[in-house]
């Protein structure tokens, strides 16, 4: 059983973007590797919080909740968010309406990401982009097989949204889009590799999608996908991602031109 | 012949899988007297719930996450509301963690909004509408199962209005000890497909669950397997 989770801010949001922010929250608080640290747990709550993913005002989980969830001990989330309040991330409030709130909004916070773009080499950048496309790539071929009419039309609702929206909204969007054309493939070891280089690689990808015609032409390929997903045509499907992720990444190499200088 | 031979394979399939649905329409119909009672509270929702699903979600059976969504308003304290459970093996949001019978912890996680539109999906939409059982998938459910998966719902009614959906998540991995010894033994191709069409299981091992049935050349028409209320059916293949 699935639930989607609508939002409080929910008058301004269309229905699909309802869908793509709890994909977005499947994403940020999966499960990290046994091996995450206090810097892993640090930098997947900052890029969330630089994406706009988690708003300002937002309230974290409570550090056993963080704990839990991220599958590491209460005192590893407590170093994290601490790291986090001395980045100005975030700030505690004491008693009972207390705890740990996001300060700051994504766009704000857009040059700390545009800084850990800047410090990849561009090999690093396109071997991430590589590893990201196949992995779409591949869900979506798989989308093709499977897909019912239903479920096209209910992306469709994900794409225009996202086609409509602007920089924060549009990366929540995009983020949902990848995750719902996943789960169509119906592998779940490609739905968990595609969350987790979500979490490791969305962040940056998608700081591309702040200009208005990167957000316009990602969406008309969104739209290339959609059509090759509904016609039944699994290498269409391929291929039309594994072009839009190698647009997106130009795109990514670009604005890294602009950071170095 | 070959009709025979499918009905056969329908009958064995209903006496395996028949238990299943049988336990869900138990809850359904529990939940309506218990909820006809009188007005219902969040925490006296949850711990029926509990009492009644937590026994199902043991190791060895394909359950692996049960309960009750509530229709928005029908509770007087939560608008919205899920009481639902997840067992020891469904490693939703674990990682590679060992887990333990558990409350879905979707709901209690202050970063999802206080508002939780699920009347628009198909485990919901599909129960309601149809007025029964209803089955939906085989789909990867990231939030909830993280495995590929089956969603058997039943509309829970009160005084004629539709109170919410009780409903069972059911790992096609553990369904497929169920199946394929009724499938090893058929004696003819065939397939086991929901009422939407998607195959979960079929005597030719190639064929993976979730595709849609209209993909396979079908050699007669689908019979009903008894027991899980029209929602499964078997046909023969080409």
């Amino acid at each position: 059983m699935r639930t989607r989770h609508n939002g409080a801010m929910g008058l301004t949001w269309g229905t699909g973007a309802y869908a793509a922010r709890s994909a977005t929250h499947a994403a940020i608080f999966a499960p990290l590797a046994p091996v995450g640290r206090a810097e892993a747990v640090a930098q997947r709550l900052a890029d969330a919080i630089q994406l706009g993913l988690l708003e300002q005002g937002e309230r974290l989980p409570t550090e056993q909740d963080l704990g839990r969830q991220f599958g590491v001990a209460t005192v590893t989330a407590r170093e994290a968010l601490e790291s986090l309040r001395s980045a100005g991330l975030i700030e505690t409030r004491r008693g009972r309406a207390g705890g740990s709130f996001v300060c700051g909004s994504g766009d704000d916070a857009r040059a700390a990401l545009t800084t850990r773009l800047a410090a990849l080499s561009r090999v690093e950048l396109r071997d991430m982009g590589l590893h990201y496309g196949l992995i779409a790539g591949a869900a979506a071929e798989r989308a093709a097989l499977f897909a019912t009419p239903d479920e096209v039309a209910m992306l469709g609702t994900l794409v225009e949204d996202g086609a409509v929206a602007n920089g924060v909204a549009a990366r929540r969007a995009e983020n949902g889009i990848r995750l719902e054309v996943a789960a169509l493939s119906r592998s779940a070891r490609l739905v968990s590799e595609q969350v987790r280089l979500q979490a490791e690689f969305g962040p940056l990808l998608w700081i591309a999608l702040q200009e208005h015609g990167v957000v316009t032409g990602n969406a008309a390929r969104h739209r290339r996908l959609l059509a090759a997903i509904g016609d039944e045509s699994p290498e269409q499907a391929r291929a039309v991602v594994a072009e839009q992720v190698g647009w997106l990444v130009d795109r990514l190499l670009a604005i890294r031109e602009v950071a170095e200088r | 012949m070959i009709t025979e031979a499918i009905l056969e394979i329908a009958d064995v399939l209903g006496t395996a899988l028949g238990p299943v649905f049988a336990e869900v329409a138990d809850w359904r119909t529990r939940l309506e007297q218990a909820l006809a009672a009188g007005s219902s509270t969040g925490p006296v929702v949850d711990d029926a719930v509990e009492w009644l699903v937590a026994p199902s979600l043991d190791d060895a059976r394909p359950m692996i996450g049960a309960g009750f969504v509530a229709a928005p308003g029908f509770l007087e304290d939560a608008p919205w509301h899920l009481a639902w459970w997840v067992s020891a093996a469904n490693g939703v949001g674990l990682g590679a963690r060992p887990g333990t019978l558990r409350r879905l912890a979707s709901v209690e996680n202050p970063l999802d909004e206080s508002f939780h539109d699920y009347t628009r999906l198909e485990w919901w939409r599909g129960a309601v509408e149809s007025g029964g059982a209803y089955l939906t998938g085989p789909y990867i459910d990231y939030l909830c199962t993280d495995e590929l998966t089956l969603t058997l719902t039943s509309p829970v009614t009160v005084d004629g209005a539709v109170a919410g959906v009780v409903g069972a998540d059911l790992s096609v991995a553990r369904l497929e000890r169920l199946t394929d010894g009724v499938l090893h033994a058929a004696a003819v191709p065939a397939i086991v497909g929901t009422a939407a069409g998607r195959i979960i299981a079929a005597t030719d091992a190639a064929v993976e669950p979730g595709t849609p049935a209209r993909r396979l050349g079908l050699s007669g028409d689908w019979h009903p397997v008894p027991g899980c209320g029209g929602t499964l059916a078997v046909a023969g293949t080409a």
